[in-house]
């Protein structure tokens, strides 16, 4: 690599959204790259349809540079990208839902982060009968504690980017967390 | 600093630390915490360990592949395909065509929602260059009417957006393009000036020569229910090339859809399908499945019911009232039933439900 170009791996998400909103393809390119594998785990997770989730994520990067002269630049592009991605796939849910027989999946939201068990029965030090109580409690989770806790804890998003991505107070991702936590504690602090 | 697993993780600052995103400061903080003792260092390794690998990992497609779709978008956006369309070739031609003229024709049916205002069917652009038009939208609760100079109107129902043209004169063939639910009232012409009238939807057209009809676009099927006249319903399978064919009686209503081999036809009461035009609801041993169908379309909610059984539950009778908590209240009496409303979502539980 010479010295005049840039090295787009090295910038932060921030950097390359305003190089993109200046008309810089590489810089999109360079975003899409650095968070197709987080959006597309996290859509799969709210909708597990691969061709939906493709289709949205190709929406999200297709509309921001569609539209990036008019898009202010957001404080977490992080949040903004899972944010879009979420009303993507919300809508053509939506749209979906309605052509689906009445009542057949009436679930205002879902949320399904399956746990690698064998690594938390390996690091907690669980009994075979602990692991399975520990799959039951979190099936018992409500879907927003599981997307909160999945966004939380393995994306590594904020408090604030949070609040922002599930339209809810910072204090009521405070909630969520700690009551998802009380639920598992006797796994964790064993 | 916390002593225990469950409290680590409700602490953001640790939880920062350990995914890389601490400050200088934070990152001193905890690093001296670790060295306290062993079992802090013990502590922060298992939640390292739960934070990197604990999550099951679903597999991705090629990202390599995806970035070139948009980049193929982008620079030629005519040749994009989304995924959910390709696999939906196969569809059926859908097509109602009058066969006798006289009377009012209604016609009213459910076809797949889809993104048919920017779909370009092929067979029609050339001619209808010359011709203006603008896109309506309703939102939910909301009607709205067009009014042409030849006396023809269209009703919207809410929740829908359509294309329409701005003008009927001078135009032989009348399209209009739409997504979501209408009701058409089109003035016949002169004999010998006949005029033809194209509603476009995802799954085909519905074509007619001057008359009342409704259409709606919201359900996986197509539905047509003909009050007067006479109407063709044809449905061409656009592979096998077979054609399926029935003429419809009044008060006939016909079912077809992508998926069933043949035209279902039922005697119904038309105006069950069509009061909504008028301000009213009409229901005629109508099950509650489908009431909760026509209420989560135009008024954009969602209607949760933990007793399935009552959706087998008939009703009739009139709303006058088209407000959304009178009609709620209609049915909680009329069924015995509980009936809350929280936000955008209702639920309907039978009072000896737990």
């Amino acid at each position: 690599m010479s010295a005049n170009q840039i090295d787009y791996d090295n910038l932060s998400p921030e950097e390359l959204w305003k190089k993109l909103c200046q008309g810089n393809k590489k810089a999109l390119a360079a975003l899409f790259d650095d968070y197709f594998d987080a959006l597309y785990s996290y859509g799969y997770r709210l909708t597990p349809n691969t061709d939906l989730v493709r289709d949205s994520i190709q929406e999200v990067f297709y509309n921001l540079w569609k539209y990036r002269k008019n898009i202010d630049q957001p404080d977490s592009v992080e949040a903004y990208l899972f944010i879009s991605l979420r009303r993507q796939l919300f809508q053509k849910k939506k749209k979906m839902k309605r052509r689906e027989d009445v009542n057949k999946k009436y679930f205002s939201e879902e949320f399904d982060a399956l746990l690698n068990y064998q690594v938390w029965q390996h690091a907690l030090d669980l009994q075979e009968e602990e692991n399975e109580d520990l799959k039951e409690a979190v099936t018992e989770l409500t879907p927003r504690q599981r997307e909160v806790i999945y966004l939380k804890y393995f994306e590594g998003l904020s408090t604030k980017e949070l609040a922002d991505i599930l339209q809810i107070r910072a204090q009521s991702i405070y909630n969520l967390v700690h009551d998802a936590l009380e639920n598992l504690r006797i796994f964790l602090d064993e | 600093m916390s002593e225990t697993l469950s409290e680590l993780l409700k602490d953001d600052s640790f939880i920062r630390f350990l995914k890389g995103n601490a400050s200088e400061k934070e990152k001193e903080q905890w690093t001296a915490w670790m060295q306290q003792s062993a079992k802090n260092k013990q502590l922060a390794k298992k939640a390292q360990i739960l934070l990197n690998n604990g999550i099951q990992t679903v597999p991705k497609p090629d990202s390599d592949l995806e970035l070139e779709r948009l980049m193929e978008r982008i620079d030629s956006e005519h040749r994009y395909k989304p995924l959910q369309e390709v696999k939906r070739k196969h569809k059926k031609m859908v097509w109602a065509t009058m066969a006798a003229a006289a009377g009012i024709l209604l016609l009213v049916g459910f076809l797949a929602r889809h993104t048919l205002l920017q779909q370009n069917d092929g067979t029609e652009s050339s001619r209808a260059t010359s011709i203006n038009y603008q896109l309506i939208e309703t939102t939910s609760g909301q009607k709205t009417m067009v009014h042409y100079s030849d006396g023809s109107e269209i009703v919207m129902n809410a929740n829908s957006q359509m294309r329409v043209p701005e003008r009927t004169t001078g135009v032989d063939t009348m399209r209009v393009w739409l997504e979501g639910e209408a009701l058409f009232s089109i003035t016949r012409k002169p004999k010998n000036n006949s005029r033809t009238f194209i509603v476009h939807t995802p799954d085909g057209n519905v074509s007619v020569l001057g008359t009342e009809f409704s259409v709606n676009t919201t359900e996986g099927q197509s539905r047509v229910v003909l009050k007067e006249g006479k109407v063709r319903v044809e449905v061409q399978d656009s592979l096998s090339k077979k054609n399926l064919q029935y003429d419809m009686e009044p008060n006939q209503m016909a079912l077809f859809s992508q998926s069933l081999d043949q035209i279902k036809v039922e005697q119904v009461n038309p105006e069950v399908y069509t009061s909504w035009a008028s301000d009213s609801l009409v229901l005629d041993k109508t099950p509650l499945s489908e009431l909760v169908k026509r209420i989560e379309f135009t008024y954009d909610v969602e209607i949760v019911v933990n007793n399935k059984a009552l959706l087998d539950k008939k009703l009739t009778g009139r709303f006058e009232n088209l407000d959304l908590s009178f009609i709620l209240e209609g049915i909680a009496k009329t069924l015995d039933v509980d009936i809350e409303k929280r936000e955008q979502t209702v639920y309907i539980n039978g009072k000896n439900d737990s």
